[in-house]
């Protein structure tokens, strides 16, 4: 095998190794709770939210970008939701429609601010994560939206021939994100700009506006999590999502996408989500500590960066 | 010339008699969970009774943050400064800051371990955890499987509902607490909890979930599995959780008063500005007075929101 072929080996099979080795340590501390198809349901439905998010995110860190507002992005959209469905006495398509729209505005306003304002994605992003939040305190008074109507709980809590729709809306977005990264001249355009954005300016690709449609996906991604996340509650909290943008990072680089753009595997960072939720998860099942908990994730999310940039250097040398 | 000396001098009355409006400053730890929000509100009403000016700030979970806060209200020398402080040994620089500036310093909801307090008003956060045991030990008839969904590690409300609650239920050896976990006081957080607790445990009798956005995550996560029979115990009464009791879907909630808590503190706030001093309850204890808290279930539910405003008390 040669250098890179072994590098591609390991940047894309090493969380999958990972996430087989957590598996089944818990399998065997619990074999009985853990390793059930159920559990592994709830485990799909748990981080569908997270999944959700960290594919949008995944489209700004290929940019070599970043975006710190999608928490609360599914934050105000969630909000919206509830909020306009209720005001359009239980229209709930409306609701969704609207959370989406706010969604999809918000990330439109990274982009310009990207592309045209030319700041850094790190400063607008955490500007706008910051105003986001602000307005869902605003919208909501700081007080949940509750009493919605039974329909509203459909996305979040509902099921379509048998499988959960969080999980549904989940394959259908990485479909949708793999045939657009892997298949679609746009695609090829968000790796050449985080690959080498001269390189791809003179290879006539429009910059400004792949970045403005990079943080509208992004955006628009983080909105229908929003949207699964209230549904799924049942209720619009003004507190939801504070950290998600942690999360949703952590799952794309967990799946090898790099930090300096330009490379990055769609079903890594599926699989780097699914580990994040399986930790999760496990280590509530077998009831270890809450404390304990924060240590091993951080440990694992380190270790398996480790293992990629370690790798990395060592084949570049 | 009288005339103008007379009128100089009722200037001087009438400029005095303005100035006299004090101005507090009301400082939350957080502006998104609805108990604290409702304080703002209930804030607002008694300021207004007293004619005084309110600036309310919003700490956002950050102990940095409220200190700078309060050191601002030093420095705009507001008269009073009402706290809800995020933590009761992170805040100590700020209680000693306004002392020193001969501010009123007066905390709701958790302490300031400083001397140098004015007073503190909060809820018996332990009694709300052994109402919950009690009633929880009395429904089981002393033997059961229980889970604890406990609220963000580290906050002194969260280990003084933690304590009440275990000091009562370790009494009861045949009650087993076969899990504890985290939910951060948040709901999502605490639906996750509540479905691993329930995928690991096929026989549970009861959960306690120390917040009311935690016990409606738990409710979630127990519609979703179908499960029956399980009591769920939580603490704050707000409306949402209120309702969820009267469906049934919470057994008992422990009301507290975040309204009366809010308007004793900022009426006295307003006293000690004015130069009054406090005579203060004989069960105050290094200047903390607590509030009582009510354990409400179905039967005494529609009375507790009767008596309410804007479902708080």
């Amino acid at each position: 095998m040669s250098k890179t072929a072994t590098l591609d080996f390991v940047k894309k099979y090493g969380v999958l190794l990972g996430l087989g080795g957590v598996i089944a340590f818990f399998a065997f501390e619990s074999p009985l709770y853990f390793f059930t198809f159920s559990n592994f349901v709830i485990i799909s439905k748990q981080s569908s939210i997270n999944i959700l998010l960290a594919l949008g995110e995944m489209f700004a860190i290929l940019t070599a970008g970043i975006d710190l507002s999608v928490g609360s992005i599914a934050a105000l959209s969630g909000a919206f939701f509830a909020g306009t469905t209720l005001f359009a006495g239980g229209n709930v398509l409306l609701g969704a429609l609207t959370g989406l729209g706010i969604g999809a505005a918000i990330g439109l306003f990274n982009g310009v601010l990207v592309a045209f304002g030319k700041l850094p994605p790190f400063i607008a992003t955490l500007a706008t994560m910051s105003v986001g939040r602000g307005l869902v305190l605003m919208y909501t008074h700081g007080q949940p939206i509750w009493g919605l109507p039974e329909g509203f709980s459909y996305i979040g809590q509902g099921s379509f021939l048998g499988i959960p729709l969080p999980i549904i809306i989940m394959i259908i977005a990485f479909i949708l994100v793999w045939i657009t990264l892997g298949a679609t001249r746009f695609g090829r355009s968000v790796y050449a700009t985080g690959g080498n954005i001269r390189a791809a300016r003179a290879a006539g690709i429009r910059i400004k506006s792949v970045l403005i449609a990079v943080y509208m996906i992004s955006g628009f991604l983080a909105a229908l999590g929003g949207l699964v996340l209230t549904s799924r509650l049942g209720t619009a909290q003004p507190n939801a999502g504070t950290g998600y943008e942690l999360d949703a990072i952590a799952a794309v680089v967990l799946g090898g996408t790099s930090l300096f753009g330009g490379e990055g595997w769609v079903v890594g960072t599926i699989i780097g989500g699914f580990l994040i939720a399986v930790l999760n998860n496990g280590m509530t099942i077998i009831n270890i500590s809450p404390y304990t908990q924060e240590v091993v994730k951080g440990f694992v999310i380190v270790l398996a960066v480790l293992l990629t940039t370690f790798e990395k250097e060592y084949w570049n040398e | 010339m009288k005339k103008y000396l007379l009128l100089l001098a009722v200037m001087m009355v009438g400029i005095t008699a303005v100035s006299m409006a004090f101005t507090i400053g009301l400082v939350l730890g957080n502006m998104d969970n609805p108990y604290f929000v409702e304080m703002a509100n209930a804030a607002k009403t008694q300021a207004k009774a007293l004619g005084a000016k309110l600036i309310v700030l919003n700490a956002n979970y950050s102990n940095a943050t409220q200190y700078n806060q309060v050191e601002d209200l030093i420095q705009r020398k507001v008269d009073a400064i009402v706290i809800n402080p995020t933590d009761s040994d992170a805040l100590i620089p700020a209680a000693e800051a306004a002392y020193k500036a001969g501010i009123p310093f007066v905390c709701i909801d958790r302490t300031v371990n400083s001397p140098n307090i004015s007073l503190d008003i909060e809820s018996n956060n332990t009694e709300a955890g052994e109402i919950n045991a009690k009633a929880l030990v009395k429904m089981l008839g002393g033997k059961g499987n229980i889970a604890v969904i406990l609220g963000t590690p580290g906050l002194s409300v969260q280990r003084e509902r933690t304590e009440g609650f275990m000091q009562v239920v370790k009494k009861y050896p045949n009650i087993h607490i076969v899990a504890e976990q985290n939910g951060n006081f948040n709901m999502a957080d605490g639906m996750k909890a509540a479905e691993a607790i329930l995928t690991a445990h096929p026989n549970l009798d009861a959960i306690y979930a120390e917040n009311d956005p935690m016990a409606l995550g738990t409710v979630q996560a127990i519609k979703e599995f179908n499960r029956k029979g399980i009591k769920v115990f939580a603490i704050d009464a707000s409306p949402q959780g209120l309702q969820a009791l009267k469906k049934g879907e919470i057994t008992l909630d422990v009301g507290q008063q975040p309204r009366k808590m809010t308007m004793l503190a900022v009426a006295a706030a307003d006293f000690l500005a004015r130069g009054f001093k406090l005579v203060l309850p004989s069960n105050t204890k290094n200047k903390r007075y607590f509030l009582k808290v009510y354990g409400i279930s179905k039967s005494n539910v529609d009375q507790w929101i009767a008596d309410s405003v804007n479902g708080w008390h």
